[in-house]
């Protein structure tokens, strides 16, 4: 933020004395700096988080060094140059089992998120349209926004059985409220918007009215939730397996860190590589994600865009 | 047009008094991710104490930004030089505490919406109260006594009672009365009031103009008005600034530049305004021939349900009560009335966008209230909407062609090639570049845009137009410009229109017939002539009495109507104009409802006194 300098294309008008005023007239720099809009740079970083994550469930045969189901060493090894972060119990590599569990973890968040989405999208939208119906809908979203998370996972999920489907079932059960609300309200201002009253004028019947004017705008902010709700949907997958509800022939990070805890990793050195790596792992997948869906909620939502 | 900034005159000599306000060489740039814009450029404005200064411009011109650099409210981004000088007392980069101590305290602020100023949690008092304290430092004097006396003081009745009231239950009016309140409470020494009076109704507005002329005679205040309304600052101001893109164009007293305006960009501001006193203008001929009426509305009820507390049960509001009207082919029709007048549900009703409860309306001779589903879309096609703020009538993210095309697109009419066609023919019938065809909303001015929802209302070649308050969204010059375009597609495409507005000139300019409504109901309506000609209603003469004149030799008579408007939940019983009526007879208009009655064969008024030779002099 320079000076401007003075500018020549504002000569001293007629009329008025003003030379007394010329010592005033230096221009001076009065602002006080912006403070900068790190949402470019959150978004970024929220971006590469998620992006290697991704490389790294697709590529995981690739990376990993061994086979996470065969045995590859001694069991309760601790770090060597052959196992980088030890093995388990059973002899299974730890960095192996982290790197393929990646692929159930992303998995199950994407998969329980876009059927949240869905869900909340389609309640959303219903209940912003049509508010008569809407109005009796959204009590019971809010039935399910404040039904007890984790007590209500574990009940579900242990009545259902372990599989890696029904752990998508109950997340997806669990997350689509808030987005059908957000999209409720989007909804509700877009079709009172007077280009939907006009296009009403002009016989728009609802199916074209949502199709054209309601939907493409809605649309953005429903990506923004996705994003959002696959960073809880990892979570709560991880809580799941961590508390031994998860697919038990799948690996992933919540399970090792079951294991871990079953074999009281917790109390021995071995936490240090059997228990911070995967937990880092969760949280790095949470905040990437949450990042990514902070920025572009920012960029999206016009209420949060600032002015 | 526009001269080089050098040659800016000034029409007389603008500083003889002592200056409460001088700004020198102020300019005002924004940094925008799209490079910096700058909103004021050089401006030099001296306000002598003790007058009312103007500050007159057109959207854009950069008025407002000027007088938030001299309230130092200016946003963070803003890059401000020169110099701005209140009593010798230099503004602009004075320390925060400095500023505080005269924003508010020295100089008071009226802004223009008063909801979105006051706050809606806390009583009116309490928000006076706060005023006093936060500018004096002290709570010393500032009793709930003082309170009400200032809001006693803004003609607020009973104001020992009513400062003890929330922001929601005053009427509009009132709040802004409370605004003016708040901006006098720490006894400031310059008052600006910025568009203070834009969204009120006219004769609120004329209220409010009083008071504020009052007051600050009373406090020997100095007033700066900002306004785009050349009327109001002609009944108010001593010295005027015009500003344009930025600059100040022309400066002097306010009879010098409205006797003589020198600048070309002032005088074509004041030509294109639509006045009250200029000739009628030539409209294109009624259709003579006697067929069917293009709408033809019989006895119409629209009516919702207010849903009140659980003891008093849900209350009908009857917005549009019992109105009759009849738009002859090719005719215009001008509505108007004040805000809750139930104008803009009357046209919605007529285009089948609210549910009716009793009556007829045909379009073209045929039945709306009985189409059924299939005919009913046949009908609305024959009538189409132009609706008041054309930003918001149009989805942003839609090309102009798909926007104007949408109607065809709905209705099944032609294939994809035929639309761009249809496009391009709508556009240059509205006098727009087909070539504009490819952008979006947002790249287009506010006339331009205007343009295009015309062009819209026009695709399915439609027998009714119906303009709700079509250009007050628009500054004076494209309004003369889209009010002439009406004009013309009514004479080239022979389509009746129905013309909503508040604005009683712009329907003098373009209306055959008006029609005056209040609270609900048609108070009078007749031939153009006959309205604004001879006025039989006291509710038509009160707002054609309120309208201010562009003339500061013609300033004006007291005010006869009082009061706002009620809320249309209880309408006075009798002639519902009768409570703010100055010819008002206890006994016979409370209890009598008048009937829209012929006093000349173009001319029906509904007033129970109608033709006593009292009521002339009365009003």
């Amino acid at each position: 933020m320079t000076p401007k300098p003075p500018s020549p294309s504002h000569p001293k008008t007629t009329g008025i004395p003003t030379v007394s005023f010329r010592a005033r007239l230096a221009p001076r720099e009065l602002t006080r700096p912006a403070p900068r809009d790190y949402t470019r740079l959150i978004g970024i970083v929220g971006a590469v988080i998620v992006g290697s994550l991704v490389l790294v469930a697709i590529f995981a045969p690739l990376i990993a060094p061994y086979d996470p189901t065969i045995r590859a060493g001694a069991p309760f090894s601790p770090p060597s140059a052959a196992h980088l972060l030890g093995t388990n119990d059973v002899g299974q590599d730890i960095l192996s089992e982290l790197i393929f569990g990646t692929r159930v973890s992303l998995m199950v968040g994407v998969v329980a998120a876009s059927a949240a989405m869905l869900v909340g999208t389609a309640i959303g939208l219903v209940g912003g349209y049509f508010p008569r119906v809407g109005s009796i809908i959204m009590r019971g979203v809010d039935v399910v926004l404040v039904l007890p998370f984790l007590p209500l996972l574990i009940v579900l999920s242990a009545y259902l059985g372990r599989s890696v489907l029904n752990t998508i079932l109950v997340i997806a059960f669990l997350i689509w409220a808030p987005t059908a609300r957000v999209i409720r309200s989007q909804v509700l201002s877009l079709s009172r918007r007077d280009y939907v009253t006009a296009a009403r004028s002009m016989n728009a019947r609802d199916g074209y009215i949502i199709r054209r004017h309601v939907l493409p705008r809605t649309f953005l902010l429903a990506i923004g939730e996705f994003v959002a709700a696959t960073s809880a949907a990892i979570l709560l997958e991880s809580s799941l397996s961590f508390l031994g509800l998860g697919d038990p022939l799948q690996k992933s990070w919540g399970s090792v860190l079951y294991w871990a805890q079953a074999r009281g990793a917790f109390l021995t050195p071995a936490w240090q590589w059997w228990v911070v790596p995967p937990g880092l792992l969760i949280m790095l997948a949470a905040l990437g994600f949450a990042l990514l869906g902070y920025a572009l909620e920012q960029k999206i939502n016009p209420r949060l865009r600032r002015a | 047009m526009l001269k080089p900034e050098a040659d800016v005159r000034t029409t007389a000599p603008a500083a003889d008094g002592p200056a409460a306000l001088e700004i020198r060489d102020l300019s005002v740039s924004f940094r925008t991710s799209s490079g910096d814009v700058d909103a004021v450029r050089g401006v030099d404005i001296t306000v002598r104490s003790g007058t009312t200064h103007a500050i007159v411009g057109e959207s854009g011109s950069g008025k407002s930004v000027t007088m938030m650099g001299v309230l130092g409210l200016l946003p963070e981004e803003a890059q401000v030089s020169g110099s701005i000088r209140y009593l010798g007392k230099e503004l602009v980069d004075a320390a925060p505490a400095e500023l505080r101590a005269v924003r508010g305290a020295e100089i008071g602020v009226i802004f223009q919406d008063p909801l979105s100023s006051l706050n809606p949690v806390m009583t009116v008092g309490a928000q006076i109260l706060e005023s006093m304290t936060a500018h004096r430092g002290t709570a010393a004097g500032a009793t709930w006594k003082r309170a009400a006396e200032l809001l006693a003081e803004v003609g607020i009745p009973e104001a020992e009672r009513r400062v003890k009231e929330y922001p929601h239950q005053f009427s509009g009016g009132m709040r802004q009365r409370v605004m003016i309140a708040m901006a006098l409470a720490a006894e400031p020494r310059v008052l600006i009031a910025d568009e203070a009076t834009t969204a009120l109704d006219v004769t609120v507005q004329a209220q409010i103009l009083r008071l504020v002329q009052r007051i600050t005679a009373e406090r020997s205040m100095t007033t700066i008005w900002i306004s785009h309304d050349l009327g109001v600052v002609a009944q108010i101001a001593d010295d005027i600034t015009v500003m344009q893109s930025g600059r100040v164009v022309e400066r002097g007293s306010c009879h010098d530049i409205f006797a003589a305006p020198r600048e070309a960009y002032t005088i074509a501001l004041l030509e294109s305004m639509p006045r009250l006193d200029a000739p009628l203008r030539e409209l294109p001929p009624r259709a003579t021939a006697t067929g069917t009426a293009a709408v033809d509305v019989r006895d119409l009820e629209v009516a919702y349900q207010v849903k009140r507390g659980l003891r008093t049960g849900n209350r009908l509001v009857r917005a549009v009560d019992d109105v009759s009207l009849e738009i002859a082919a090719g005719e215009t029709v001008g509505l108007v009335g004040e805000s809750g007048s139930g104008k803009s549900t009357f046209a919605r009703a007529l285009l089948g966008l609210e549910p009716m409860r009793h009556g007829t309306v045909h379009l073209a001779g045929q039945d709306v209230a009985g189409a059924r589903r299939a005919s009913l879309s046949a009908l609305r096609r024959n009538a189409q909407m132009v609706f008041q703020d054309p930003s918001s009538s149009m989805n942003p993210g839609l090309s102009v062609q798909e926007i104007v095309t949408e109607p065809l697109l709905i209705n099944h009419r032609m294939s994809a090639s035929g639309r761009r066609a249809r496009a391009a023919e709508l556009l240059e019938l509205v006098e727009l570049d087909p070539q504009l065809a490819r952008r979006h909303p947002h790249q287009l001015s506010g006339g331009q845009r205007q343009r295009v929802a015309i062009a819209r209302a026009l695709s399915l070649e439609p027998s009714l137009l119906v303009c709700d308050e079509p250009v007050s969204a628009l500054d004076v010059t494209v309004q003369t410009q889209i009010l002439g375009l009406l004009r013309r597609l009514q004479a080239d495409l022979g389509v009746s229109l129905l013309v909503i507005s508040h604005d009683l000139a712009v329907i003098r300019d373009i209306a055959h017939r008006v029609a005056v409504m209040y609270l609900g109901k048609i108070v009078e309506v007749g031939d153009r002539e006959a309205i604004f000609g001879s006025p039989q209603h006291p509710y038509t003469r009160a707002l054609l009495g309120a309208v201010p004149t562009p003339d500061p030799t013609k300033r004006f008579p007291p005010t006869p109507l009082q009061g706002d408007p009620p809320s249309p939940l209880s309408p006075p019983p009798g002639c519902r104009f009768h409570s703010r009526c100055p010819a008002a007879v206890i006994g016979r208009c409370d209890t009598t409802v008048p009937t829209l009655t012929a006093w000349t064969p173009t001319h029906d008024v509904a007033c129970v006194r109608l033709g006593e030779p009292e009521l002339t002099r009365q009003t």
